[in-house]
């Protein structure tokens, strides 16, 4: 029993490692948002390719590709932002990694939130790490269940090949998106305590500095809310003690754009068809300053 | 340490491997005891100090209730029942007490509301009331007489192993003294039993790594404001995912802890016996967290008269049995209440059964009607564990009814439905062996049913994830 159950999960993981290096598939992902994280992470720690434009950021970030093709920015952008952590996940990473792009864009919404830890040990676990690196089919995106629930997808081929079709309409339903916005209005009214901040920023400052030693550029972007957020006490407060202590260091800013007409699916999370908005706002941003032609 | 890490991995090679040198035989229960402590002191050496403390006090008056005076055996044991439920009660219910009965602000208030809970108390305090009632019950039970050895140093040395015995000191199986310290001896690598260990370890790896931590992060959503914003078939897919998690997550650490015992040649009792089959709610306690609800049975209920005192004291002793065992799992009411809720079935159905005795042969209709209805009042009944807070309790079901005419987000019932899947058919399939005892076919099958979900393991993994019972 033991040594045919033992060779059965040789035969399969053998298999399955052929498989996953005949079979680019495509069509999986993360089968959750943690594990999105990882898959996200991990196409970028195990890349042959280079970015000379990383963007670190949240879930309201990271909506800026993971809900549009992948044509939506330019080729040289990777979007180190991951649903449910924060900019110094992306942060760190590079820093591990020793990346020295050429531009770092940091989202300033959410600027509270702290690494994970957790996220951190599992991408550069001295075991899996080069474990993961030589095995594909032990990588997070390749996981034989994930890759079976979403099979489906293949029919209608990978979106990354086809134009993309602009968006039309909202995918939010109104209830959920009404519920969320009356939590989101509740948590975000008020101002955090001053030095709560203050303690961020000096972390974020560490880190920044670091990064102008190398000689990489520093841009802060704002992702445009719900109207009815915008001018809330805790984004007015992080907007305003952001700008105040990086502005000095020479960082830029793509301030965030007016917020009416920008729709949400939850009062943070921009719609798909905002998203195309937003990103021509940015481009055009980024060449206005001069920041990239 | 987690099971599921690469430390915990490391650490049983090493004590495996120093545990079989045959010059290194004649201390096997030290090699354990200290691979054992460094174990439960890895990420926090200070919880040994309490953890140490409450062996001594077990050693001590154990020892005393069967070599001590003998006109103080009761008072000896008294004592050391005493102690054991202080430690636990000061450390596990004081931030309850503090935030219950103290205004905010109060000084007193926010001190116990600061109390750290030290991991794995309940298991090891009842363990720790076991030896020392057990040691009082040799006086009836000849058995039991051995179980405090007459040397103080050994004594103290099993004790300290039956406690801090690693594979479950942090999460169960509760050990009971009985079972357990009669099995001290030496054990030879030619005795192991290493299929026994594999199932043990493989299914238990599966059941934790591969359902529950894959499950982990859908059931998120059950969490205050998310549930707000799904539809009602979603919450009930996400109710009926929880149920299935907390089963794999439980099941799957107590299957690991059997497994890793195996290794050293000591038997834990079985702790989950395939629970969702259950048609009565008596046998769903019969078969969920087993050395849990006989040790309630065997040092509360029965103590408490158990069903001789009549059927109201029956009613009454279940019901306070049953809320005791839920106040056991955390310092929150929600437990006490979701334990009310399960002493009021079992008291409901013993009531009913009473008046209308169930068929020798019940139908299958029947069963399976009974089995739906038992598991959906233990998964409904197992928010109060996702949702602490009662005010969530009380939006979650105001969304279960509101939330009809939302749109359904489909990933999460899809990878739900994937993910329970094989806990389905592991309770299935022991439904099928039960029926068919030759069942030639599934024992073929069986190698290979191994070896895939050994393959799962590798390369299915979930994001690495506590155990939910190491906040009890």
């Amino acid at each position: 029993m033991l040594k045919k159950s033992l060779l059965t999960a040789l035969f399969l993981l053998v298999g399955y490692e052929i498989l996953m290096r005949s079979v680019d598939a495509w069509w999986s992902t993360g089968q959750n948002a943690p594990q999105s994280s990882v898959v996200r992470a991990h196409d970028f720690i195990y890349a042959t390719k280079t970015y000379d434009n990383i963007m670190v950021g949240s879930s309201i970030g990271n909506r800026i590709t993971s809900k549009v093709p992948a044509d939506s920015l330019p080729r040289s952008f990777y979007n180190l932002s991951f649903g449910g952590q924060s900019i110094f996940d992306g942060l760190q990473i590079l820093k591990k990694m020793d990346y020295k792009p050429q531009r770092i864009f940091i989202e300033m919404n959410v600027l509270m939130r702290n690494e994970d830890p957790d996220l951190q040990a599992s991408l550069f676990s001295p075991v899996m790490y080069p474990v993961k690196k030589v095995m594909h089919s032990w990588r997070e995106r390749n996981q034989p269940l994930g890759v079976l629930a979403r099979l489906p997808l293949v029919l209608d081929g990978n979106p990354d090949l086809q134009p993309a079709t602009p968006p039309t309409g909202l995918e939010r339903s109104e209830d959920s998106y009404k519920a969320m916005l009356a939590v989101q209005l509740e948590a975000q009214k008020n101002a955090y305590p001053e030095n709560y901040v203050a303690d961020q920023i000096n972390k974020l400052k560490t880190l920044v500095e670091y990064f102008q030693k190398q000689g990489v550029q520093i841009i802060f972007f704002e992702v445009p809310v719900d109207p009815k957020l915008c001018g809330m006490g805790a984004p007015v407060q992080l907007r305003t003690m952001i700008k105040a202590a990086f502005e000095p260091m020479g960082c830029k800013f793509v301030d965030m754009p007016d917020c009416e007409g920008y729709f949400t699916t939850d009062g943070t999370h921009l719609e798909k068809i905002s998203v195309y908005k937003y990103l021509r706002y940015f481009r055009n941003e980024l060449k206005r300053q001069g920041i990239m032609p | 340490m987690l099971f599921n890490s690469f430390e915990f991995v490391a650490l049983v090679l090493v004590t495996f491997g120093l545990y079989y040198l045959p010059f290194l035989r004649r201390i096997q229960v030290p090699i354990l005891i200290a691979a054992s402590l460094f174990f439960y002191g890895y990420t926090n050496p200070k919880l040994l100090i309490l953890f140490l403390v409450s062996v001594i006090i077990n050693v001590t008056t154990s020892y005393l209730v069967v070599h001590g005076l003998p006109q103080r055996r009761r008072a000896y044991a008294t004592v050391g029942v005493v102690m054991n439920l202080l430690i636990l009660a000061f450390f596990k219910y004081s931030p309850l007490f503090g935030r219950t009965f103290f205004p905010p602000g109060h000084s007193v208030g926010e001190f116990l509301a600061y109390v750290p809970l030290p991991i794995g108390i309940s298991f090891f305090t009842f363990e720790g009331i076991s030896l020392v009632v057990d040691a009082y019950r040799g006086r009836d039970i000849p058995k039991y007489r051995s179980l405090v050895a007459k040397s103080i140093t050994r004594h103290a040395i099993n004790t300290t192993f039956f406690v801090a015995f690693f594979p479950h000191l942090v999460a169960g199986p509760i050990l009971k003294a009985h079972d357990f310290i009669p099995q001290i001896k030496e054990k030879f690598f030619g005795e192991l039993d290493w299929q026994y260990c594999y199932k043990a370890l493989v299914t238990g790896y599966f059941l934790k790594m591969v359902i529950a931590d894959q499950l982990n992060h859908h059931t998120f959503w059950i969490q205050y404001p998310y549930f707000e914003t799904h539809s009602t078939f979603v919450l009930l897919t996400l109710l009926f995912g929880y149920s299935i998690q907390i089963f794999a997550d439980f099941a799957g650490y107590s299957l690991i802890a059997i497994g890793v015992a195996g290794l050293f040649g000591y038997q834990l009792m079985q702790n989950f016996n395939f629970p969702y089959i259950s048609t009565s709610f008596s046998e769903f306690w019969r078969r969920w967290h087993i050395s849990l609800s006989t040790f309630l049975r065997e040092y509360l209920y029965i103590p408490l008269g158990g069903n001789r005192k009549g059927q109201a004291r029956t009613y009454f002793n279940l019901m306070i049995t049953m809320v005791l065992g839920g106040l056991w799992h955390g310092a929150a009411w929600s437990y006490a209440v979701w334990g009310t809720f399960h002493g009021l079935a079992l008291a409901v159905e013993r009531f009913w059964r009473d008046r209308h005795p169930a068929p020798e042969k019940p139908s299958v209709l029947r069963q399976i009607l009974s089995g739906l209805l038992v598991f959906s009042f233990v998964t409904l009944a197992w928010l109060l564990f996702k949702l602490t807070d009662f005010g969530h309790v009380i939006k979650f079901m105001q969304a279960l009814f509101n939330n009809t005419g939302f749109s359904s987000y489909m990933a999460i019932v899809v990878y739900v439905a994937l993910y329970s899947t094989p806990v389905v058919l592991y309770h299935l399939y022991y439904l099928y062996k039960t029926h068919n005892p030759t069942h030639t076919l599934a024992r073929r099958a069986e190698p290979y049913v191994y070896g895939l979900m050994f393959f799962l393991i590798v390369t299915n993994s979930g994001i690495g994830t506590d155990f939910i019972y190491f906040q009890f």
